[in-house]
């Protein structure tokens, strides 16, 4: 197996497209999570 | 104040200003002056649009909202994530291509001087207005709390902000706003942690909460869709979203910050930090607020927060049975509010609390109504003083000073970064493109550095005008909101559109702001939607001059 080379799952993710794609999935995941938390905060009292 | 808290407030001041000097060397052209060279780390670039987009109304204005109303304005930010992505797909990389100074000199490029100049102009006069009462509403408040003279407070806030961004430009504004911002998040905390340590024994965090949810103040989402009620979801989203896409994307007090990071990534990745950073950052705040609530349930709390109007009050015979008609009502809430922490203490107990509450709040508000008919003040409102008399009168000697240099620091990093975006409006929309265009760039130095200084002087003029003029702050704040909606328009346009003419950019942005001027005036809807209305009146309006122009072209050339 090749193991100095970029596999086809690294050359994708080195991507910058690719890459920032997901960075802005992230973020946008990070804040659905926030979002939930406020409201399940003003659920919790 | 004591004479530590004193000793902190001079030593910051101090301080900054010697940081913004030093910062001077690095700054001996236009380029570096305005945009350091786009030589900044993307970490200091987003704290630094943070710290603009922080002042210290958010800080003072919003804790005492939440001790007011409750944490439903953390609606207000929730379209921000979402246009901090769509602003790094689109303008990011646009103008750093561009490789503009301003985000009105890309309309020059895609359209016309003119569009770029109405654009620059109106940034100008909003801008240049809001300054002002960016450094009057904290000065009023600060002056009335700590018992300082209000012209002085004045230029306690404008004079460091104006040396500093004068001299050190773009990079001194940014790496201050950096250390602001590190004071602003510190004193946060302190005051979190004190508060909670004032809290009785027997009252735990989750019994604190109890009370807070007990009185509608946890809630933090409205899900109703009303065009009038200003923070729900849908508002917040929407609404939030086109004013954060104009804020962030069309205002050159923030566009110049990302300018600055040393490529189209770091730019992008500042944008993502307020991203990611904001929501958690103002949940922390609107906490704060609630937590000051609470702690006044434990606390005698003042009848009015405002300390003048307070005094002076004290003279009324009716003030005054109000005020022994108050202490009997907290210290029936202190009472209720111990019995719900209590083992076993179930919906009795929180209905007991409820009902003292509500005893204790219909005296606040009828010593509001006293105060606003013998004021003669309908408006009057003692929110934005919550924070700071809690501050001054319950926290220790020194964090005092912390949490004034914190208010301070608020008001300065705001006010830093929009007396350089104003100079390079002037010096690079109009100076040096319409009045001046072959000089050198050490004469382009110079006047930049004096419009700075002419736009300080200005902020520093409308603050002292301000605060004679209560209602001219509602003008100030809905001539801004006249502006954005349509300001983003005109950039949908330019950026997101191949057919827009310089005409139908031009005419769109004339229409967008009649649009939202004639909405405001004949309807009662929230003004979060006129960044909407304006938007789409500008689309609109383009793309039926652009429509009508081509097929003027088509029928002359047939």
């Amino acid at each position: 197996m090749r193991t100095d080379g970029p596999t086809r799952t690294g050359a994708q993710t080195h991507d910058p497209r690719t890459r920032w794609r997901l960075i802005y999935l992230l973020v946008v995941g990070f804040n659905l999570l926030v979002f939930l938390s406020l409201w399940l905060f003003s659920q919790a009292f | 104040m004591h004479f530590i808290d004193w000793m902190l407030v001079a030593a910051y001041l101090g301080y900054v200003v010697y940081d913004g000097v030093k910062r001077s060397r690095d700054t001996g052209e236009v380029r570096g002056y305005f945009l350091a060279n786009r030589s900044l780390p993307w970490w200091a670039v987003g704290l630094s649009i943070m710290a603009t987009q922080m002042s210290a109304i958010t800080l003072v204005g919003t804790t005492g909202q939440a001790f007011d109303d409750g944490m439903r304005f953390i609606q207000f930010y929730f379209g921000l994530p979402f246009a901090m992505i769509i602003l790094c797909v689109t303008v990011v990389p646009f103008f750093h291509r561009a490789d503009v100074f301003t985000a009105y000199e890309y309309l020059e490029k895609r359209f016309d001087v003119r569009t770029r100049a109405l654009t620059s102009f109106f940034f100008l006069m909003s801008r240049g207005l809001s300054c002002g009462v960016i450094v009057s509403a904290p000065a009023v408040i600060l002056s009335v709390v700590l018992g300082w003279n209000l012209y002085l407070t004045v230029l306690a806030i404008g004079v460091p902000t104006i040396l500093f961004t004068m001299l050190g430009g773009v990079q001194a504004v940014t790496w201050t706003d950096v250390k602001q911002m590190i004071l602003i998040f510190v004193g946060m905390a302190v005051v979190v942690v004190v508060i909670l340590s004032r809290f009785p024994e027997e009252v735990s965090f989750g019994d604190a909460m109890t009370l807070a949810a007990a009185t509608d103040h946890l809630r933090t989402m409205d899900f109703s869709f009303s065009l009038n009620e200003t923070y729900t979801v849908w508002s917040g989203l929407l609404g939030g979203l086109f004013l954060m896409l104009s804020y962030f994307g069309c205002d050159q007090s923030q566009v110049q910050r990302f300018l600055t990071a040393r490529s189209i990534d770091q730019g992008r990745v500042s944008l993502l930090m307020s991203a990611v950073l904001k929501i958690p950052v103002q949940f922390v705040i609107l906490l704060i607020g609630v937590l000051v609530f609470l702690f006044y349930h434990f606390a005698p709390p003042p009848l009015v927060y405002n300390p003048v109007t307070e005094t002076r009050m004290r003279d009324n015979v009716e003030y005054r049975a109000l005020m022994r008609e108050y202490e009997g009502a907290s210290e029936s809430v202190r009472r209720t509010s111990l019995a719900v922490g209590k083992a076993g203490a179930g919906e009795i107990a929180l209905a007991e609390y409820r009902v003292a509450f509500q005893n204790r709040e219909e005296i606040r508000d009828r010593a509001l109504e006293l105060v606003k008919s013998t004021q003669g003040d309908r408006r009057f409102t003692d929110v934005n003083y919550i924070f700071p008399t809690f501050i001054t009168t319950h926290l220790p000697v020194g964090i005092v000073g912390l949490m004034v240099a914190a208010i301070f620091a608020a008001a300065m990093s705001s006010i830093s970064s929009e007396l350089n975006a104003l100079a390079t409006a002037s010096v690079i929309d109009f100076y040096r493109r319409l009045i001046r265009r072959k000089a050198d760039d050490r004469h382009y130095l110079i006047v930049s550095k004096l419009a700075t200084g002419f736009w300080g002087l200005v902020a520093c003029g409308v603050a002292v005008w301000a605060t004679q003029l209560g209602s001219l702050i509602e003008v100030v704040n809905r001539l801004g909101s006249f502006f954005y909606g349509s300001l983003l328009g005109v950039f949908v346009l330019a950026i997101g559109t191949r057919w827009a003419t310089p005409r139908s950019a031009f005419y769109g942005l004339l229409c967008g702001m009649a649009a939202v001027a004639a909405v405001s005036l004949t309807t009662q809807i929230s003004f979060l939607w006129y960044n909407v209305v304006g938007t789409a009146a500008v689309v609109l309006a383009g793309f039926l001059i652009s429509l009508a122009e081509r097929g003027a072209g088509t029928s002359r050339t047939r």
